[in-house]
């Protein structure tokens, strides 16, 4: 009983403060298992052709084969790139090991004229590094709604750092006026359970505490938080599960190609 | 005759007549003073008085709250602990030391003090070991319990852990504080939760405490009494400095007196030896003075010596008495106010009769305004204004300016109160067994909440007299003197109903709602806006303007009826009536202004009235109805017929000036069509048509065409040869151009005609149209602005009568002829059961002359009127296509080019139903109107070139140059527009105009032509003509009528139709709206309403209008209305309409203007049988509801032309001038139609706890916010709920909000604000607001069509180009915001702008048009921004550019300018984006920015400082990246230096381009030298010199 109620204190705290180390050493996160959350988002529907940007009037990135990131859909596997999936829940069990090990900076970077990555959930406790890769200037407008905000031009090699204040379930932007399609999306949270899927629309979250009831978000750029889901029965792009020890799968999550008509 | 003893009158008798005379005397005179005593104001003046009593007891009742009780203890508590130190022996004995000085003489009582003083130490010591026995009691107690054994329950521990926390506080407070505050109730309490709670006993710590207590008190008197006789000794030393320094004054006196008596004696020469005997004693004396001086300054320094150390004695003391004191102090005042206002029975003699004349409490008040006078017939006199006497009220304020008692308005407010989560259980249990059950207790503990024992205007009302801060009470919003009428739907009117509604059977959790009365209602409230008025800081104050020039009535009457209140509608009449015998007193000629018309008043002083819309200072507006009869007075034109002449005599200012301008440019176009003018003449003429305000050029265009007209006038040699050629070159209509073009005027009018100008309507209008239009405009326009002349018909039926005067009334009939049937309805309109289907009933109406003659004579009118105007159009020269155009013209491409160029900013089609903006016509139909080729080619000249066809037009040009697509195709996007919109159609066709009826023309014309001449001579003119050779004795009209040679009768009807078509027109006064051919002098037809507020109503023809009415409304009352008498009830009629029947009944001029209005016929009823068709009323109807026709009415009522002493009629200052003069242009060229000028501004809550301040502010010091202490300050104020107020002013983060229950809004400043103590700066975090918070929302000023067209091209550039593009990128492809545009451009650029646009960004759709504007009116735009952003104009200089300061910068570096100019040229920096020179970056056009080779002309240096270290500051939606930023210098190889260095190195390039370019170009080597001829004894390559 004594022992839950000082748990609860330290996660708690932990949450916000990110107070690493405390919740590290305590006795009853080693004792706690986790368990994995796996998944593959396909397109339900014809998968539309990668849409390539027309970059023949800038002379720097007509070299590059730009495409429109909105909407990223494997030919063959129909698997949707760049939907990102979170947790939620507030004042989750965090593995003290996914806090420790998290890197202190994290790089979104301008390389041939678009951003790599182009979704990016971030802790809010590390540090955005914007990186310019390209051998000519750019700038990264980053927007945080009631956040300090900037917009730092960033000349070849430059690299600007910005913290986010606090965690959003939104998709705040990075974007480069200079080159009008340029676009990067930044999810600051407060838990590191979030991933973002990958060309075949795969993705998985690991570590997640077993056996609570979880609540986890799904985002893409151009369907928003699919909004007008049917199919999942998704409250918003939001459900709940319940961890399992072990690989828990999902299965094939099929996306409705309506919701992507944005 | 003996003298008797007998008397002339019966004695008797005389004493009995002298008794009851007495008695009738002394009757009389009481009755006079009683009737005197008794005034109307009295008992509102003692009501008032109770109430402002009644509110500052709650005031005082509200600080009776834990809190301020809880402040109030420990304040008495720190005065109670300094009362009890000991005092230093240290500080005894000094005081001791230093009376001793004086011991002797001044026989100080020292052993007293000695005595008291060891008293106090022995008195100390006892405290102390009091104190010890306490401390140890306590731990004796804490051994006992913990000896007293535990259990292993967690209750147990967690007790005993309370108890030993009680004793540790006891022990603490035992030691730390003396006396200490020993209260042992919590310890009692805690020991008792211990299972053996009976073993310890408290009674020793008990015991102890008391004697603390004791030994408290002991050391206090003990102090009190050392103090005393310290004291004494102070005050004897005291008493003997008094006494010195009298004997020293004494002293000095004398030692005057012996002077002067020297002196005296020197003047008078006495001798040598009484000199010497008064010298000496005058130094004697003064000896004595010097020693008594010596005494008093020793006595002096003693008692300051005293003084001292006792001041150190008590220190302590004072400091803690001071602080409870101030605490205190408010209440203290309050108190004081209560008492001031109560009426005590000492207060209420002096109100008793003949000893209230003796400044009694009760009394009338007044505001003596010598200076602002009234006109009392004949005689200017002071003004005095009573209304204060019962109006006490009036100015009162409560901070933050607002009114401290505000009005009641009709209607009860709702209110939500929230109950607790759960029942509270005591309370439960407390009313099931009753027992102590105190309903007010728990109102107040659950609520916060205590009602009065009496209402405050009725005894009756639940009144609630508490409503504590920070409480459920104080969440909802319930204000002290708050009404409970209702609590959840049932109605209360005792206090025990409403403790049961709010305590018993509550739904817990849920809110409970309750119907309040807030307010009180007049004579007790106070000025609803006295921010404006009365209120100290306001412009109006209560001293310096009174009441009656702005509401008028008789502001010396102090009784209600003869204040000449005025009610705002008849049920408001009868109310006060019956409650204070209210009546409607002719004889007063300025009864009050009743609610509706208040504002008509504001033209008296704000005579320029645009002063009166909304500005920053007063954001909401002070006279919205006024401002809108204002605006529809201009926009319909009616100064166009009633001239509204502001000016009495050439300067002298009488009110707002609302007239034409003169018709200077009408003139010259009127020249340009004589085809003789010469080329001087038409260049001069062009000039003036276009810039009619160019005196010169006018006037000397005038005295050619005089020149012109002496030459037809000179002496002939064949004068008897009239139809000789004149040897003028200029026609005749020419010449009668002279007069107007050479006038004078000081003060001419300003407004244009708001007609469009009908000099060409032949090259764009067919004849059918034309007439369709004369004859009902609404027809194709229904929301046009122009009045319908024709058809006006209502007034010429009538009913038919009975014998006894009762209308016929026949079976009403539906299309097939059938008889209509209806259910009878009861009086709210519900159908009543089980009555039969009824007859509906329609009235017979008899056949009227009137009728007839309109029948006849209108069609004949409309047709003469079309005739005569496209008779006299003249020709227009057509545009021309571009010849390089390839493609044929799309109406598709011109749909697009419509929506995104700028034509929606002004027009309305319903092919865009989001565009509103009204200042151009609707424009769905067009293709309806224009349906000829002349038409379609008039649109295409109209659209591309708008001044080709109207000079002066405020259509602009959009700059419709023809488009190369990315396929080398050529459009013309001109074309295009006029292809969409002359497919823009619905079908509407003209009605074709009836054949002429030839009788009823002659008729017509005969009716006009008997005012000049005989009937014979009509007969004989109509048929054949009138002669050419009586032209010269013939007016212009009947010039017409002239024949022509040969002439044949299809001509001579022709003749006839322009006669009687130029009479319409005169007739109708088109020309007051319209430039019309030949029409250039005409004068306004109707009457003048200058003055027209103070028309004498006597002078108003009313004719049968009442009967009229009677019978409209027993018709349209569809047999509700029972006969024509109950028709003109106003009782039966909404308050509106009621109020203006009953003015028409009284023959008020309010009833006048409103039926003339509404139905400006309606005055012929019954008249137009005894006068002819051309006699008849001409004022046409106008398309206005019944609001906008009273704010018509609001402003001409306001048109009294009686201007105040000069020091009351309003005069702006330069600044605010500039604003408002600009702010009419914006309206004139609808520039907000484009352009927004204030973002949206939402009012919201926070809670100061939980609210989120800004993150620190990063970055150079001159970017940094601009707030003073003061403001920071009162940005933290919180209100009674606790709770933050701020407001905001930008935009709102299009993806925050959505349908969340309370979802959060982000929103980007474009305006710096303090929050809660902190700085949020424009460009600067967005503001996180949730929608619960937000208490008030004003939307955006201008700008609709920039957010219409916003989404449009962002769509467009998605699915064209680039599908990624931003939302945020788009705001810079349409029309910019102009806020803060004065702070950045400089104010002669911007005038030079707007003169002639040029394109700036190049990524914008659509380009900034060209207005038809002069320089003054840019001029005064340009400083209007200044003048917004309170920035220096019309010139301004920046150290920048200054040639010193670039010297000095030059000195300190020399390749700065260099080094900017690498950095500008980079492809890493600015050139990336932005246009320089000639040079244009690489990449599609939207992501391009401004050329920067005009920065130095365009922008404002400080501007541009902030703009290039944050350009978010400026433009918060910019895409612009932050270049410079501290502490990151872009690379050194560019430009060595810091970021800052470099930022201003580039801000200073910039700033000197052509300056930095000038250096860079050498004329000196684009001069080739002049070619010198070799000469003879010089060789040719010979160099040059001496």
């Amino acid at each position: 009983m004594l022992r839950n109620t000082f748990f609860r204190t330290t996660v708690c705290s932990a949450m916000f403060s990110a107070l690493v180390l405390v919740a590290g050493v305590s006795p009853a996160a080693a004792a706690d298992e986790w368990g994995n959350l796996k998944g593959q988002f396909v397109f339900n529907g014809a998968a539309p052709a990668a849409a390539k940007i027309d970059t023949t009037k800038e002379p720097m990135c007509k070299a590059h084969n730009v495409i429109d990131e909105k909407l990223v859909v494997d030919k063959d596997t129909k698997g949707i790139k760049d939907v990102a999936i979170f947790c939620v829940t507030k004042n989750v069990k965090v593995k003290p090991e996914l806090l420790k090990d998290a890197p202190a900076e994290v790089v979104l970077d301008n390389k041939g004229c678009r951003f790599e990555p182009h979704v990016l959930p971030i802790l809010v406790s590390q540090t955005l590094v914007v990186k310019n890769s390209d051998p000519f200037s750019h700038n990264s407008k980053i927007t945080e709604p009631g956040g300090k905000e900037a917009n730092p031009n960033l000349v070849p090699g430059g690299e600007a750092k910005y913290k986010y204040g606090k965690a959003s379930p939104r998709m705040l932007p990075v974007e480069c006026s200079i080159h009008g399609w340029m676009k990067a999306i930044v999810i600051p949270r407060d838990n590191p359970y979030f991933a973002v899927s990958k060309a075949d629309g795969t993705f998985e979250i690991k570590d997640l505490p077993v056996g609570t009831k979880l609540e986890f978000q799904v985002m893409q750029e151009k369907a928003g938080n699919f909004k007008d889901d049917k199919s999942n029965k998704w409250n918003n792009g939001k459900f709940e599960y319940t961890i399992k020890p072990g690989d828990n799968d999902l299965g094939v999550i099929k996306l409705d190609a309506k919701q992507f008509t944005k | 005759m003996p003298a008797t003893e007998q008397t002339w009158r019966n004695q008797k008798w005389m004493h009995i007549v002298f008794g009851v005379s007495s008695i009738v005397m002394l009757l009389t005179t009481v009755w006079m003073m009683a009737k005197d005593h008794d005034r109307e104001w009295k008992p509102v003046q003692r009501k008032f008085r109770d109430i402002e009593a009644w509110y500052t007891q709650s005031r005082i009742s509200e600080q009776d709250d834990p809190q301020y009780i809880e402040k109030t203890k420990t304040l008495q508590q720190a005065l109670a602990v300094s009362q009890a130190q000991p005092i230093p022996s240290s500080i005894v004995s000094d005081f001791v030391a230093e009376a001793k000085k004086r011991e002797e003489q001044l026989k100080y009582d020292l052993a007293a003090i000695t005595k008291s003083s060891s008293e106090l130490e022995e008195k100390t010591k006892g405290f102390q070991s009091a104190q010890v026995s306490l401390v140890e009691a306590l731990t004796a107690l804490e051994g006992a319990i913990a000896a007293g054994g535990a259990s292993d329950s967690e209750a147990d521990k967690a007790n005993r852990a309370t108890v030993s926390k009680a004793i540790a506080d006891l022990i603490e407070t035992a030691k730390t504080q003396s006396p200490p505050a020993t209260d042992i109730s919590n310890l009692e309490a805690a020991i008792k939760t211990l299972p053996n709670a009976k073993a310890e006993s408290t009674e020793p710590v008990k015991n102890a405490s008391a004697a603390l207590a004791k030994a408290a008190t002991e050391v206090t008197e003990a102090r009190s009494a050392l103090l005393a006789s310290m004291n004494k000794v102070f005050r004897t030393a005291q008493f003997d400095e008094d006494k010195d320094f009298s004997l020293l004054k004494f002293g000095r006196a004398d030692l005057d007196v012996y002077r002067s008596r020297y002196n005296l004696g020197v003047n008078e020469g006495l001798p040598e030896e009484e000199l010497v005997k008064r010298d000496k004693e005058s130094r004697d004396v003064e000896e004595k003075v010097n020693e008594q001086n010596l005494k008093y300054q020793e006595a002096k320094t003693h008692r300051l010596a005293l003084e001292a150390i006792l001041t150190e004695a008590t220190a302590t003391e004072t400091v803690a008495k001071k602080a409870l004191d101030d605490h205190n102090a408010k209440l203290a005042q309050l108190e004081k106010a209560k008492q001031d206002r109560t009426l005590t029975w000492s207060k209420d003699i002096l109100t008793m009769p003949v000893i209230d004349g003796f400044n009694g409490p009760l009394k009338i008040d007044q505001i003596w305004l010598p200076k602002l006078t009234l006109n009392n017939n004949f005689k200017d006199v002071a003004r005095f204004d009573r209304c204060i006497t019962c109006h006490q009220a009036i100015d009162k304020t409560a901070p933050g300016g607002l009114p401290a008692y505000p009005a009641r308005p009709e209607a009860a407010l709702s209110i939500k109160l929230n109950t607790p989560t759960e029942a509270p259980a005591a309370l439960l249990a407390a009313q099931q067994t009753k027992e102590g059950y105190k309903p007010a207790e728990w109102l107040e503990k659950i609520y916060g909440l205590q009602l009065a024992d009496r209402g405050l205007i009725d005894p009756n009302d639940v009144t609630i007299s508490v409503a504590r801060s920070v409480t459920l009470s104080a969440d909802a919003g319930l204000q002290v003197g708050d009404v409970i009428k209702a609590i959840n739907g049932a109605r209360v009117s005792t206090n025990d109903e409403a403790y049961r509604g709010l305590l018993y059977g509550v739904a817990w959790g849920k809110p409970i709602e309750l119907k309040i009365d807030r307010g009180l209602p007049h004579p007790f409230s106070s000025h609803p806006r006295l921010d404006l008025f009365l209120g100290s800081l306001s412009p109006h104050k209560m001293q310096d303007m009174g009441c009656t020039i702005c509401h008028e009535g008789q502001g010396s009457a102090t009784t209600f009826q003869w204040a000449s209140h005025s009610p705002n509608s008849p049920h408001e009449a009868t109310k006060w009536a019956d409650e204070h015998g209210w009546f409607n007193n002719h004889h007063w000629i300025y009864p009050m202004r009743p609610d509706r018309f208040i504002e008509s008043s504001c033209l008296k002083c704000h005579q320029d009235v645009t002063e009166l819309e909304p500005s920053e200072k007063f954001p909401d507006p002070p006279a919205p109805k006024l401002m809108e009869g204002f605006d529809i007075i201009r926009s319909y034109g009616c100064f166009g017929c009633h001239e509204i002449n502001g000016y009495d005599g050439p300067t002298r200012r009488r009110g707002p000036d609302i007239r034409s301008e003169p018709p200077y440019g009408a003139a010259a176009l009127q020249v340009l069509a004589d085809p003789a003018i010469s080329p001087q003449e038409k260049s001069l003429a062009l000039e003036v048509a276009d810039h009619p305000d160019r005196t010169q050029t006018r006037k000397l265009l005038a005295e050619l065409i005089t020149e012109d007209f002496a030459k037809k006038h000179a002496p002939q040699a064949d004068k008897d040869d009239a139809a000789e050629k004149p040897a003028a070159r200029l026609a005749a209509a020419t010449h009668g151009m002279a007069g107007i073009l050479g006038a004078d005027d000081e003060t001419p009018g300003t407004f244009r005609k708001p007609g469009p100008s009908l000099r060409y309507v032949g090259s764009k209008l067919s004849s059918d149209f034309l007439q369709n239009w004369i004859r009902n405009p609404f027809d194709f326009r229904p929301t046009t602005k122009m009045p319908r002349f024709f058809g006006l018909d209502d007034h010429l039926h009538e009913i038919k009568r009975d014998q006894d005067g009762r209308p016929e009334m026949k079976k009403k009939l539906d299309a097939n002829g059938d008889p209509v049937m209806r259910t009878p309805v009861d009086a709210l309109g519900q159908p009543l059961l089980g009555e039969e289907p009824e007859f509906v009933m329609e009235p017979v109406y008899v056949d009227s002359s009137g009728l007839k003659q309109s029948e006849k004579f209108e069609p004949i009118e409309v047709r003469a009127a079309a005739e005569y105007l496209l008779n006299a159009s003249e020709p227009f020269q057509y545009l021309e296509k571009p010849k390089d155009v390839t493609e044929e013209p799309s109406a598709e491409r011109g749909k697009q080019v419509f929506e995104v160029r700028g034509c929606l900013a002004c027009h309305t089609h319903e092919d865009f139903p989001a565009a509103k903006n009204t200042q151009g016509p609707n424009l769905s139909r067009i293709g309806d109107k224009l349906t000829t080729p002349e038409g379609a080619k008039w649109l295409y000249s109209w659209v591309r070139e708008p001044m080709h066809y109207h000079g002066r037009t405020v259509m602009p040009n959009l700059f419709l140059d023809p488009i190369k697509g990315a396929d080398g195709k050529l459009t013309d996007p001109a074309a295009d527009v006029t292809a969409y919109l002359l497919g823009s159609k619905e079908d509407w066709k003209p009605t074709a105009p009836p054949a002429l009826d030839e009788a009823g023309l002659d008729e017509l014309a005969e009716q006009y032509m008997k005012a000049s001449f005989t009937n014979s001579k009509i007969k004989e003119y109509l048929k054949n003509g009138i002669p050419e050779k009586l032209r010269p004795q013939l007016k212009v009209d009947e010039q017409l009528l002239v024949q022509t040679p040969n002439m044949t009768p299809e001509e001579n009807q022709r003749h006839k139709l322009l006669y009687v078509g130029r009479r319409t027109i005169g007739r109708l006064g088109c020309a007051g709206c319209h430039d019309i051919p030949g029409f250039e002098d005409s004068k306004p037809i109707g009457t003048g309403l200058a003055d027209w507020g103070r028309k004498e109503p006597s002078k108003l023809a009313f004719e049968q209008v009442v009967q009229y009415i009677a019978q409209q409304n027993f018709v349209h009352g569809e047999g509700h209305v029972q006969d024509i008498e109950q028709a003109l009830d106003p009782h039966h009629m909404s308050a509106d309409e009621g109020f203006f029947t009953e003015k028409v009944l009284m023959h008020e001029r309010e009833g006048f203007i409103w039926q003339k209005l509404r139905e400006p016929r309606s005055y012929d009823y019954r008249m137009t049988e005894n006068k002819d068709y051309i006699d008849r009323l001409r004022m046409p109807k106008f398309n206005l509801n019944d609001a906008q026709r009273e704010a018509v009415i609001t402003f001409v009522l306001g048109l009294v032309a009686e201007p105040p002493a000069a020091q009351y009629v309003y005069s702006a200052d330069p600044r605010r001038k500039a604003i408002v003069e600009g702010e009419r242009l914006i309206n004139k060229f609808n520039c907000n139609g484009c352009h927004t000028f204030a973002q949206e501004t939402w009012d919201f809550t926070y809670d100061p706890k939980t609210f989120q301040d800004p993150p620190e502010f990063e970055g150079y010091p001159f970017e940094a916010p601009h707030f003073t202490p003061k403001e920071l300050a009162d940005s933290k104020k919180v209100d009674r709920r606790g709770w933050g107020h701020a407001t905001v002013t930008g935009m709102v983060n299009p993806t925050t909000g959505g349908e969340d229950e309370d979802p959060e809004y982000y929103m980007a400043l474009w305006k710096s604000v303090p929050i809660n103590g902190q700085p949020w700066m424009m460009g600067g975090p967005e503001v996180t607001i949730l929608k619960s918070q937000i208490t008030a929302k004003r939307p955006p000023v201008g700008g609709e069509f920039a957010r219409m067209l916003q989404p449009i091209v962002l769509e467009r550039e998605r699915s064209g180009p680039n599908p990624n593009a931003k939302e945020s990128d788009s705001h810079g492809w349409v029309p910019p915001p102009l806020i803060g545009e004065g702070a950045k451009v400089q104010t002669e650029w911007l005038h030079n702008f707007l003169l002639n646009p040029y394109p700036i960004r190049p990524a914008v759709a659509l380009r900034m048009p060209r207005f038809n504007m002069s320089s003054e009116e840019a001029s005064q735009l340009a400083n209007y921004f200044a003048a917004v952003d309170n920035v220096a104009y019309p010139y301004h200089e920046d150290h920048r550019t200054n040639s010193a300061y670039l010297a000095d910068e030059d000195a300190k570096n020399p390749k700065r300018f260099a080094d900017a100019m690498q950095l500008v040229t980079s492809n890493k920096y600015c050139v990336q984006c932005h246009l320089l020179g000639d040079y244009t970056p690489p990449g599609p056009g939207t992501g391009l920015a401004p050329n920067l080779d005009r920065v130095y002309q365009r922008l404002r240096g400080d501007w541009l400082q902030i703009w290039l270290a944050k350009p978010k500051r400026k433009l918060p939606f910019t895409g612009m990246p932050e270049n410079f930023l501290p502490g990151k210098p872009a690379p050194q190889e560019l430009f060595p230096g810091t970021a800052l260095e470099q930022l201003e190195g580039v801000e200073d390039f910039l700033l000197n381009y052509d300056t930095v370019m000038r250096h860079k170009t050498s004329i000196r080597s684009l001069v080739k030298p002049a070619e010198t001829e070799p000469s003879a004894d010089k060789p040719a390559d010979a160099p040059a010199g001496r």
